[in-house]
């Protein structure tokens, strides 16, 4: 009795915790949600409104560039093009980061050479280094060499975030395979080749896709490098966000809406890799 | 012919390696022109770029703003690390009771992690705003003062920490998640049967074995905190006054709006010097506690 | 006698209608000019522009230029904040996207030294390029004509020299307010400073029966040298304060600058938004439009906003005023004015003189206030152009009033108060600092000041000979 009693308080306690944390977590979702439906006299009407008519008009000014009820405020924004730069130098960028960064993993988690661990370091303070630092003498050079403001250069740039991150969790999923596969493997007559793409490839393949998809979410919540070394015309979403602050009002429905269309390739991305997320965000540090 | 393959593994191995190595040293670059540039007073309004030793580190040992900066950068992650931890672990415990709907629960959490922080930073801001904000009002409806939130120097810097702990709080709390589940059950059964408290066995049993996981997220959390940007420059730019002024805001201030290009990258290179000595000894704790605990 | 009336209302019809199909083509107007307009056609310029009103206005209008003359514009259009940074940024790194950017006097006089802005004397003077008679210079108000003029003499040669931009909207600093509440308040429009500190006081006090709540006092407080600029200087200046003395120390701690700091610290901290610190123009724009404030004592130009039923709830119960005086009687404003330069890396220099004629000859400015409504405007044929003057006749509580203030300030009160240096912008914000922590009360203002003033002592040293 005074056991069970005990037992349902700490589970009150608990769901109470619970409730808040999720509170929490979904009110601001809720709230920006809630703004990317409503009308701009809607968004900036005090007290604060929780029921409203919904509109998509938001969504359709962001989008396709069109109002149809024509009574909005539109600023020129270019939201897709934006999105679509985005999506260009982030799958650039990844793609580059996966080509070169799961050869040197498989190397640092296989073989042992002098130096390893501290270029492993190296690579891995890039990701704690201060983006002003770099930024700075990289948009020097870009000019220099002519490729500021262009796809490729800004693919090179997110170098720094994707690819230590590509290394340093591909190393971990190469260590998890057993050397005695790739030993038996060589008994049978496999050449480094054929083991790396018969017998470590298809293990590592789920490993690939999270690392891939999480560096992709990361290129993607990137501001400075997209907002220093972007032209107008390669300019990516995340930077661009700012820009719906204008001088006539802040069009705060029309960036709500922006910001949650910027949420959705993460979001559906992170639900394909939800198991290997934790991993991920550890540089494969946690076993998810 | 085992030397002949251990040869040409070596070279594969390195051959592997080198365009990551490349791509490294290129990154190595930028790094080095910042430190250059660091021993000159390059300004771009005046266009002198002269050498002049390490006067510009000098007149940081000198410049109040800059203290105040530092000292700024530090109570920002220790508040934001504090936070996220502690939350975090709470959070991590929570959803790993088994209620009802766990599994919805924790996708939920997990969102914010999704959203860039400056986006984070806008919509925090909007519902900070001091008179047409839905927190000020939802607080006066409950019968509290509303706040000033980043609006004033006393609470500036706890607003920026809580949407920043807004991002992070999941980040921490599915590390530790992730680690208690992987705790091995034989020692609490042990526990269980020599009948020590529940508060004996989490000090004693969960915090020693979850001390590499604990590492990874003090590692992650404290240097990003350190060298955090993106809330501040979207929610406050620094102010009020110099109230959530971090080191790296500090830096955008010199360079971007005062052209003062070398005194910016002496600010940059003093944080990157702080962020490399306490990331190598925290990766090396991590190994040492992931060594410890998996005994290999 | 009927023949001859009949034969002149047919003459006059005629006319009328050769008038109005001249007006049909709106390249004919330009074409009068004797500019080879075409001289340039296939070059493609790139424009970079703040979001602004005037960017606004000037958009619609680009297909007629490129019409004109064969150019093709591109432009980028981005926030204030960003605008800047990217620009420093482009010109700095020495490769020069824009031709043409908005800028302002206070950027110019850095872009000058660092040399990325061109001296525009050299193309005005230039037949081939310039007629001056089409184009009349004379018609630009003076006051922001010159501030875009600097010999390069720190602390002094404003209005001579280079040229380096051409204004393109003017904006000064006067009172706005709740003409309604005023009156159900029994309020007077106060013409001191102490008077504005008690009157916005009172109002922050009685605001606070109104459902939502009514504040005293919107005015921006960000950390930057912008919150100086506007209402603080204002008051400033009328106090008789300069930022600078003309051996370049500081002059902001002077015992009245102190007088008239602590005036406006205390309206901030007792009628001021809460949380003023991070409060921006925007904010403080559509919270007055929204009727959350009593009074605003930001740029005069809102009104644009304020008297627009479709953007404001409070078109026409806002009441204009001059800001008020110093003790003596003094009146003082400060100005800001966009204007458009050329970039001194351009690869088509006379191009972007073409565009820059274009832009602000004196058609081109009246169709931008008329139809796309860029206030205040820096032609004089275009503010007192009857179309303009009925529309802005009706701002205020009294048919005229925004007119007359206005007119007041180009007249008398409004200049630019700056003391040219090409620091400026970076002396300010620290003296917004200053403000931030007098404002906080981390200072006595008068040791935010003297604090202040140490440290623009140091950041001027460099210009000192």
């Amino acid at each position: 009795m005074e056991n069970n009693k005990k037992i349902s308080s700490t589970k009150l306690i608990s769901t109470v915790g619970l409730i808040i944390l999720m509170l929490w977590t979904a009110f601001p979702l809720y709230w920006v949600l809630n703004m990317s439906i409503q009308t701009p006299l809607d968004v900036i009407s005090y007290p604060p409104k929780f029921v409203f008519d919904a509109t998509l008009e938001n969504y359709s000014v962001v989008l396709l560039g069109r109002a149809w009820l024509g009574k909005y405020e539109t600023v020129q924004t270019d939201f897709p093009r934006y999105f679509l730069n985005s999506l260009i130098v982030c799958f650039g960028a990844v793609g580059l980061s996966m080509l070169v960064g799961v050869p040197a993993a498989y190397s640092l988690a296989r073989y042992n050479f002098r130096g390893k661990e501290n270029f492993a370091f190296t690579l891995l303070s890039f990701r704690f280094a201060p983006g002003l630092i770099v930024i700075l003498p990289l948009f020097v050079i870009f000019r220099r060499i002519g490729i500021y403001g262009t796809y490729h250069g800004m693919m090179l740039a997110y170098q720094l975030i994707t690819l230590p991150f590509a290394v340093w969790l591909m190393r971990g999923f190469f260590e998890d395979i057993p050397m005695e596969l790739e030993h038996a493997a060589r008994i049978d007559g496999y050449s480094w080749w054929g083991i790396f793409r018969k017998v470590d490839l298809p293990l590592v393949a789920p490993g690939i896709a999270a690392t891939a998809i999480l560096s992709f979410i990361f290129a993607w919540n990137e501001f400075l490098f997209g907002y220093i070394l972007s032209s107008d015309v390669t300019r990516p979403v995340t930077p661009s966000l700012m820009g719906f602050i204008s001088y006539e009002q802040v069009l705060w429905g029309q960036m709500a809406a922006a910001a949650i269309v910027t949420l959705l390739p993460s979001l559906v991305l992170a639900i394909f890799i939800q198991r290997y997320l934790v991993r991920g965000l550890t540089f494969g540090a946690v076993k998810g | 012919m085992e030397l002949r393959r251990s040869f040409w593994s070596r070279n594969i191995a390195l051959l592997l390696f080198l365009p990551a190595f490349l791509l490294t040293v290129g990154i190595l670059v930028p790094f080095g022109y910042s430190v250059v540039m660091s021993f000159t007073n390059f300004n771009l309004t005046t266009g002198t770029s002269d050498f002049i030793g390490i006067g510009n580190y000098l007149k940081l040992t000198r410049d109040p703003e800059f203290w105040n900066s530092l000292k700024v950068t530090l109570l920002f992650t220790v508040g934001a690390v504090i936070f996220e931890v502690g939350i975090g672990f709470i959070a991590a415990y929570l959803l790993n009771l088994g209620l009802l709907g766990q599994k919805i629960w924790r996708t939920l959490f997990l969102l914010p992690v999704m959203l860039p922080p400056t986006v984070a930073a806008i919509m925090w801001k909007l519902m900070m705003a001091p008179i047409q904000g839905v927190f000020n009002y939802l607080l006066q409806l409950v019968g509290f003062a509303g706040s000033e939130w980043l609006g004033g120097s006393s609470t500036a810097l706890l607003s920026v920490i809580l949407i920043d702990a807004y991002v992070f709080v999941p980040f921490a709390g599915m590390i530790f998640l992730a680690g208690v589940q992987n705790l091995p059950k034989e020692p609490y059964e042990a526990a269980a049967v020599d009948g020590v408290s529940n508060w004996f066995t989490f000090r004693k049993l969960t915090i020693p074995l979850l001390k590499p996981v604990i590492l990874i997220v003090l590692l992650f959390r404290i240097m990003d905190c350190l060298k955090h940007f993106d809330i501040i420059y979207a929610a406050t730019k620094g102010g009020p006054a110099s109230a959530t002024m971090t080191l790296s805001v500090q830096a955008y201030y010199h360079s971007f709006r005062w052209t003062n290009m070398g005194y910016a990258f002496a600010h940059l290179v003093v944080l990157w010097a702080i962020v490399y000595v306490l990331s190598y000894f925290l990766v090396g704790q991590w190994k040492k506690a992931v060594s410890e605990v998996h005994g290999g | 006698m009927k023949k001859v009336a009949w034969l002149i209302s047919v003459v006059g019809l005629v006319f009328l209608f050769a008038v109005a199909f001249a007006q049909e083509d709106p390249l004919a107007y330009y074409q009068q000019a004797k500019i080879n307009w075409k001289a340039f056609e296939g070059t493609q310029l790139t424009i970079g522009l703040n979001k602004h009103p005037f960017t606004e206005s000037l958009r619609p209008l680009l297909s007629i230029f490129e019409q004109l003359t064969g150019i093709k514009v591109a432009y980028v259009i981005l926030p204030e904040e960003e605008f800047f940074e990217k620009l420093l940024i482009d010109l700095s790194s020495g490769g020069g996207i824009f031709d043409v950017y908005m800028t302002s006097p206070m950027f110019e006089w850095r872009y000058q030294y660092a040399g990325w802005i061109e001296d525009l004397n050299t193309y005005w003077n230039n037949p081939e390029l310039t007629d001056q008679a089409w184009y009349n210079r004379e018609d630009f108000y003076e006051k922001p004509l010159r501030a875009n003029m600097w010999d390069g003499t720190i602390a002094g040669g404003l209005g001579q020299g280079r040229w380096n931009g051409i204004p393109v909207m003017v904006e000064f600093f006067c009172q706005a307010y709740r003409n309604d509440l005023r009156e159900k308040w029994g309020l007077t429009v106060p013409t001191t400073y102490p008077d504005l500190l008690d009157t916005l006081t009172k109002a922050a006090e009685l605001g606070k029966q109104e459902k939502p709540q009514v504040y005293g006092v919107a005015n921006r407080g960000i950390k930057s040298w912008s919150t100086v600029h506007s209402g603080y200087f204002t008051a400033f200046s009328t106090y008789g304060q300069k930022d600078l003395n003309p051996d370049l120390t500081a002059a902001i701690n002077t015992p009245q600058a102190k007088e008239i700091t602590k005036i406006w610290v205390d309206i901030l901290q007792k009628a001021g938004p809460p949380g003023w610190p991070n409060y921006t123009w925007y904010d403080a724009k559509q919270n007055f439009a929204a009727g959350r404030f009593y009074e605003i004592t930001d740029c005069d130009f809102f009104a644009a906003t304020y008297e627009n039923p479709a953007q404001s709830v409070v078109a026409g119960k806002t009441g204009y005023a001059l800001p008020p005086a110093a003790p003596d009687g003094n009146i003082t404003s400060n100005m800001w004015t966009w204007s458009l330069g050329m970039s001194a890396l351009s690869k088509h220099k006379e191009a972007a003189w073409l565009f820059l004629m274009w832009a602000t000859a004196p058609q081109t400015m009246l169709d931008g206030t008329l139809k796309y409504d860029n206030f205040n405007p820096t032609r004089k044929s275009v503010w007192e152009n009857p179309a303009v003057v009925e529309k802005t006749m009706k701002w205020g509580t009294k048919p005229g009033e925004y007119r007359e203030i206005v007119d007041a300030m180009y007249a008398k009160y409004g200049d630019i108060r700056w003391t040219p240096n090409p620091d400026v912008t970076a002396l300010g914000d620290i003296w917004a600092e200053a403000l931030h922590e007098a404002y906080e009360g981390k200072k006595p203002v008068e040791q935010a000041l003297d604090d202040a003033a140490v440290k623009i002592n140091e950041l001027m040293t460099k210009w000192k000979k």
